[in-house]
C-alpha cells in the first residue's frame, strides 16, 4: 500500500522577513514528518529544521539553490524526521540563513504507510528552469512501485500563485518576494521508472524555477497492479462483484451468490445452484448443472405497458424446439406451445385444459358441466359400462360387449323443434331383423310388425287386433272374444260332419252333428 | 505582481487541508494610505482549519497569538469593530499583517 498524508498535517505558514516561521500546533500519530521549504535567498542557502519538545533527527533530503551549479536565485529543500509515537501540541519551526535570506514558505506533512527502515528513495531529484510551464523528470528511478512523491519549487521573480496539472499542491505568493509550490503525486506504478510533475507559473512570464523532490518508500512488501486478460477462474464463491467487465470465460467453482450488473461475451457454465440472478445479460449460453431451486425470472422487453383484463395468476411461458416427456405427473400446466410431441409417461391426475383461440366471445345459455370433444376416427370398442355419453360423433361401429345398464340416448339430429302433442311414456322403437320372443306377460302396447310368427306362451290380457297370414294356436284360455270375420268364401269348418253354408244368417257350428245352410 | 513591486488591493493568503479544503482571507486596503479596509473570511465545509492566525505569540507559538480570525464554513466578513479590533492590536495596514507571518490553525 502507498504511503499516505494524515489528516493531522498542519496547514502552510509563510512570513516576508527573515525571521523564523513557526507552524500552527498539531496532534500527529506516528509518522513520518515531511517538511518542504521555500524561500528568499540569494546565494548558498542554510536551511534549519526544529520541534518543539523533544527534539527529532532531521535529514536534509534534497536542496536545490545558488549553491548548486545552474541554479535560479532561491531556495527549495525537503527534510525528514521519524516520529516513532504520536504527539499533542507539537510545532515546527524553519530557519534560513544566507544572502539575501527573507521570506519563506514551510508546509509540514504527516505520512504513515512508510517503510520505516528505508524511508526515503535513493534517487532524489533538484532542478531549475526558466520556462514557464515545465513538466521536469523529479525522480530518474523510483525504488518502489506505489511509492510517494513529494516536490517544493520556487519561483524566485513570484509571477504569481502558481498551478500544477499533476501534483497535489499548496501555493504561496509573498509580497514582492517569493511565489511557488509544494506538492506530491503518487509514484510510478513499476520500479526503476522515471517520474515528472509539472510545474506552471503564474502568467506567461519567464520564471526563476528552483526545485527540488524526494520518493517516499511504501511500507514493507511489493504491491504489484495486475491487469488480467485471460480468464478468470476464481476456486472460491465469488461474494459481490459490482460493475466488472470480462473478456473470456467465466467458470466459478463455488456457488455464485450474487451477481448484479455484469456484462459477458461468454458462455457462463455454474457447477452449483443458481440462488439469485438479477438483471443479468448474456451473449452466449446458460448450462446450469444443479437443479433451479426457485426460479423467479421476469422478463420484460417491452416498450408499451402491459395491462392483463383478468388475473394473472401465474403463468409461466416456456418455448420449446424439442419434445417434453415428463416422467411424473404434469399437475400444472399453463399457455405452453411447443412444436415437438408430448408424451406423458405417468397418469395426468387433473387435466383442466382450456384452449382458446377465438376471436369473438363464447357465450353458453346453459350451463356447461362438462363436455369432452372428441374426435375418433377409427372405432371404439369401450370395455366397461358406458355411463354417461353425450355428442359423441362416431363414423365406426359402436359394439358394447356388456349388457346397457341405463340407457339415455338422446339422438337429435333434425333441424326444428320437437313438440309432442301428448304425453311421452316411453317409446322403444326398436328395428329387429330376428325373432322376438318374449317369456312373460306383455302388458304394454305394442305397435309391432312382424315378419315372422308370433307363438305367446302366456294369457293376452289386453285386446289385440292382429292381422296376420299365419295360423294362430293360443295354448291358455281366450279370455277376450275374439272376433273374427271371415272372408265370404270361408266356411267354419266343424269338428266333424258336414257343414252347408246359409244363403242368410249365421250359422254357428255346432261342436258335433251337421250344418245345413239355409 | 511580481517580486519587488508593492501590493495591490486585495491582498489573499489561502491554506489547504490534507483534503485540499480551503481556508482564505481576502484584505481590501486603501493603496494610498495602505488602511486596511476590510477582512472577508472563506471556509470550505469540513476545512480542518477554522481560524487564520496573525503572527504570534512572545514565546513565538501562531496559536497563541491575540490576531486570530475565527473562519466560519462559507463566507464572513468582518464587522468595522471587528476590523477596529484588529487594528487595536496592531493590523492598521496592509503591511502590518504582511510584517508577520500567517498560518491556519483548528
Amino acid at each position: 500500500m502507498a504511503p499516505v498524508v494524515d489528516a493531522a498535517s498542519p496547514a502552510i505558514a509563510t512570513n516576508t522577513t527573515s525571521a523564523n516561521l513557526t507552524t500552527g500546533s498539531f496532534n500527529p500519530p506516528a509518522c513520518l514528518l515531511v517538511v518542504e521549504l521555500g524561500g528568499d535567498g540569494a546565494g548558498n542557502m542554510t536551511p534549519t529544521i526544529s520541534n518543539n519538545g523533544t527534539a527529532l533527527t532531521w535529514s536534509n533530503r534534497s536542496e536545490r539553490d545558488l549553491g548548486d551549479a545552474g541554479a535560479q536565485s532561491g531556495h527549495s529543500s525537503i527534510h525528514t524526521a521519524e516520529l516513532t509515537s504520536g504527539r499533542t501540541g507539537m510545532t515546527v519551526t524553519a530557519a534560513l540563513s544566507g544572502t539575501g535570506a527573507g521570506a519563506k514558505a514551510l508546509k509540514v506533512y504527516c505520512v504513515t504507510g512508510y517503510d520505516s527502515a528505508d524511508p526515503v528513495g535513493n534517487a532524489p531529484g533538484e532542478g531549475s528552469s526558466t520556462t514557464n510551464s515545465i513538466t521536469p523528470t523529479i525522480i530518474s528511478a523510483v525504488e518502489s512501485a506505489n511509492s510517494l512523491l513529494f516536490v517544493v519549487a520556487n519561483d524566485w521573480n513570484q509571477l504569481g500563485t502558481p498551478a500544477s496539472s499533476d501534483l497535489t499542491i499548496d501555493t504561496y505568493n509573498i509580497s514582492g518576494s517569493i511565489s511557488g509550490l509544494m506538492g506530491r503525486k503518487a509514484g510510478p506504478g513499476s520500479a526503476g521508472s522515471s517520474a515528472t510533475a509539472n510545474l506552471d507559473a503564474a502568467g506567461s512570464s519567464a520564471p526563476a524555477w528552483n526545485w527540488a523532490s524526494v520518493e517516499i518508500e511504501p511500507a514493507g512488501g511489493t504491491t504489484f497492479n495486475q491487469s488480467v486478460a485471460g480468464t478468470v477462474t476464481p476456486a472460491g464463491a465469488v461474494v459481490r462483484q459490482p460493475g466488472k467487465a470480462l473478456a473470456g470465460s467465466t467458470t466459478p467453482a463455488g456457488a455464485l451468490l450474487r451477481t448484479a450488473g455484469k456484462a459477458l461475451a461468454g458462455a457462463v457454465t455454474p457447477a452449483g445452484a443458481l440462488t439469485r440472478q438479477v438483471a443479468k445479460v448474456l451473449a452466449g449460453t446458460v448450462t446450469p448443472a444443479g437443479v433451479l431451486a426457485v426460479v423467479k425470472a421476469v422478463l420484460r422487453s417491452f416498450t408499451g405497458s402491459l395491462t392483463p383484463a383478468g388475473v394473472l395468476a401465474r403463468r409461466p411461458g416456456k418455448a420449446l424446439g424439442g419434445a417434453v416427456a415428463p416422467s411424473g405427473a404434469a399437475a400444472r400446466s399453463t399457455a405452453k406451445t411447443f412444436a415437438g410431441a408430448v408424451s406423458p409417461a405417468g397418469a395426468l391426475a387433473t387435466i383442466k385444459a382450456v384452449l382458446r383461440s377465438f376471436a369473438g366471445t363464447v357465450t353458453p345459455s346453459g350451463a356447461l358441466v362438462r363436455q369432452a370433444g372428441k374426435q375418433l376416427a377409427s372405432s371404439t370398442t369401450p370395455a366397461g359400462t358406458l355411463v354417461r355419453r353425450a355428442a359423441k360423433t362416431l363414423s365406426g361401429a359402436l359394439t358394447p360387449a356388456g349388457a346397457l345398464g341405463t340407457v339415455k340416448a338422446v339422438l337429435r339430429s333434425f333441424a326444428g323443434s320437437v313438440a309432442p302433442a301428448g304425453v311421452l311414456g316411453r317409446r322403444v322403437g326398436k328395428a329387429l331383423t330376428g325373432a322376438v320372443a318374449p317369456t312373460a306377460v306383455v302388458v304394454k302396447l305394442l305397435a309391432r310388425t312382424l315378419a315372422g310368427t308370433v307363438a305367446a306362451a302366456g294369457a293376452l290380457a289386453k285386446q289385440q287386433t292382429k292381422t296376420f297370414t299365419g295360423a294362430v294356436g293360443p295354448a291358455g284360455g281366450v279370455a277376450a272374444a275374439v272376433v273374427a270375420t271371415p272372408p265370404p268364401s270361408v266356411v267354419p269348418r266343424p269338428n266333424t260332419g258336414t257343414v252347408t253354408r246359409p244363403d242368410s244368417g249365421v250359422v254357428h257350428r255346432p261342436f258335433t252333428g251337421t250344418v245345413t245352410r239355409p | 505582481m511580481v517580486r519587488g513591486e508593492q501590493q495591490t488591493s486585495p491582498w489573499v493568503w489561502e491554506a489547504k487541508d490534507y483534503l485540499e479544503r480551503v481556508i482564505r482571507i481576502t484584505v481590501t486596503f486603501n493603496e494610498g494610505t495602505r488602511a486596511i479596509t476590510g477582512v472577508t473570511g472563506f471556509r470550505d465545509s469540513g476545512c480542518l482549519y477554522t481560524k487564520i492566525l496573525i503572527g504570534t505569540s512572545a514565546d513565538g507559538v501562531p496559536d497563541d497569538t491575540d490576531k486570530v480570525v475565527n473562519v466560519p464554513t462559507g463566507t464572513t466578513s468582518l464587522t468595522q469593530g471587528q476590523i477596529n479590533q484588529l487594528a487595536a492590536r496592531g493590523l492598521a495596514t496592509i503591511e502590518n499583517i504582511l510584517a508577520l507571518q500567517i498560518t491556519a490553525g483548528r
